[in-house]
């Protein structure tokens, strides 16, 4: 009797914990969105003091930016001419676009307030833009060209982002074989999983053993319907490639992005596929 | 630091959550980093006044990361919660105001707190490398352990300068 009232408290609480693990993630992440919501001050807070010593410390010699700034005139010369040339090409894309009419998207463009996960066993980041700008769980998360992730869960104004790297995420990809940029086609066999560690790498699973790739090959992902991320983006390079394969080896792939560096990326409104 | 109110040392743990989602973040070593909430955690249990104080104190430092994570909630406070409850029957053969002996048991309390979750994450999301595993808890652990005095000096500091 007495055990059990001195462990009233661990009974008590150990239960209420249970509880909330057995709640979906998705009920809890919403309230815990707006939670956060209250650190946004003090991250752009943090940033403007990193800065700081930046600013503080920058050379009063003005010849290096004058010297920097002649060479960005002629820059702008070149660059003009080329945007013409791409404002044509825009215009043929567009075009294109219009007639794709199952299918369209749109980019938006999206500050990272936290960059970090709380757990140092998940992967994920904040960002300023929530379900009030149109973001859906499941959206992919872009930098350039790189999938950064793809929204976890989004509330009023804020989203959690899954990154690549985090062990819970999954995407069909394929190693693209130096070959293959001379414009060979990637056979079908080649695509495998590419899914998180927590570590700093990715693996890309699945793939048969014969399949040609080597050290630095890029693993791009591939048209994967399921988790609604496009194809052709890059997930990382395939590095430390083992010398001998077995029937299904495990290829570790490393993330060319710098995910704590990340200030702001880009997220594809997909909009839902008509019935 | 020998008593400390339960509400000072949440506000401290919101800070400190604030401090690991970004300034920690970039100071992490392959991963690892200081475990900063689960640092106060240990604290608190060491110098709780009664067990109901410590066991309180740590859960809600636990729910408080779980607010910064992209796991289930009540994961962390689970945790935390069974590692103060281990810290609470161990102190009263722990001289507990040395500091070799707080960074023992930060070191042991955060090494628990992140085998759990890990195995948590691991179970309930994917597979977690032993490799990663192994190293991360170590590290993590040692980190933790070793900013122990900072952590203490930051808890005694806001408990003054509050009062």
């Amino acid at each position: 009797m007495i055990a059990i009232r001195r462990r009233r408290w661990v009974l008590l609480l150990g239960a209420f914990s249970l509880a909330l693990i057995l709640i979906p993630s998705s009920c809890t992440q919403r309230v815990r969105l707006k939670l956060l919501s209250a650190y946004f001050p003090f991250q752009r807070l943090a940033q403007a003091a990193g800065r700081l010593p930046a600013r503080l410390f920058a050379p009063r010699d003005d010849r290096p930016l004058r010297m920097e700034n002649d060479f960005l005139r002629s820059q702008m010369v070149s660059l003009q001419n080329e945007r013409d040339k791409l404002r044509l090409k825009l215009q043929e894309v567009s075009n294109l676009r219009d007639c794709w009419k199952d299918y369209s998207s749109r980019l938006l463009h999206a500050n990272v307030v936290i960059p970090a996960d709380a757990s140092v066993w998940r992967k994920s980041l904040v960002l300023t833009v929530g379900s009030k700008n149109g973001i859906r769980k499941g959206m992919p998360v872009l930098y350039q060209t790189h999938l950064v992730g793809r929204v976890d869960e989004a509330a009023d104004s804020s989203c959690r982002v899954q990154l690549i790297i985090d062990p819970g995420f999954r995407a069909g990809a394929v190693a693209m074989p130096k070959a293959a940029r001379s414009g060979v086609a990637i056979d079908k066999r080649q695509v495998g999983v590419f899914e998180g560690t927590s570590g700093s790498a990715g693996r890309l699973k699945w793939i048969l053993g014969n399949t040609p790739i080597e050290n630095d090959d890029y693993v791009l992902t591939t048209e994967d319907p399921v988790n609604g991320i496009p194809p052709g983006l890059i997930l990382g390079r395939v590095t430390d490639l083992p010398s001998t394969r077995g029937a299904y080896p495990n290829v570790n792939v490393e993330p060319v992005l710098n995910f704590n560096g990340l200030e702001q990326v880009t997220v594809l409104l997909t909009a839902e596929k008509p019935q | 630091m020998i008593r400390y109110a339960t509400s000072r040392l949440i506000i401290l743990g919101m800070v400190a959550l604030g401090f690991e989602m970004t300034a920690l973040a970039g100071f992490s070593i392959g991963g690892a980093r200081i475990e900063a909430l689960a640092g106060l955690a240990c604290l608190a249990a060491l110098f709780a006044r009664d067990r109901s104080q410590g066991l309180i104190a740590a859960w809600t430092l636990g729910l408080i990361k779980d607010i910064g994570s992209l796991g289930p909630m009540g994961i962390n406070a689970l945790a935390f919660l069974a590692t103060a409850a281990a810290i609470l029957q161990a102190r009263q053969v722990v001289f507990r105001e040395q500091t070799l002996s707080q960074m023992v048991v930060a070191f042991a309390g955060a090494s628990t707190i992140l085998v759990m979750t890990g195995m948590a994450a691991s179970w309930g999301a994917g597979a977690i490398p032993w490799s990663v595993a192994i190293s991360r808890i170590l590290l993590s652990a040692a980190l933790t352990a070793g900013c122990m005095p900072v952590l203490k000096f930051l808890a005694g500091t806001a408990r003054t300068a509050v009062r």
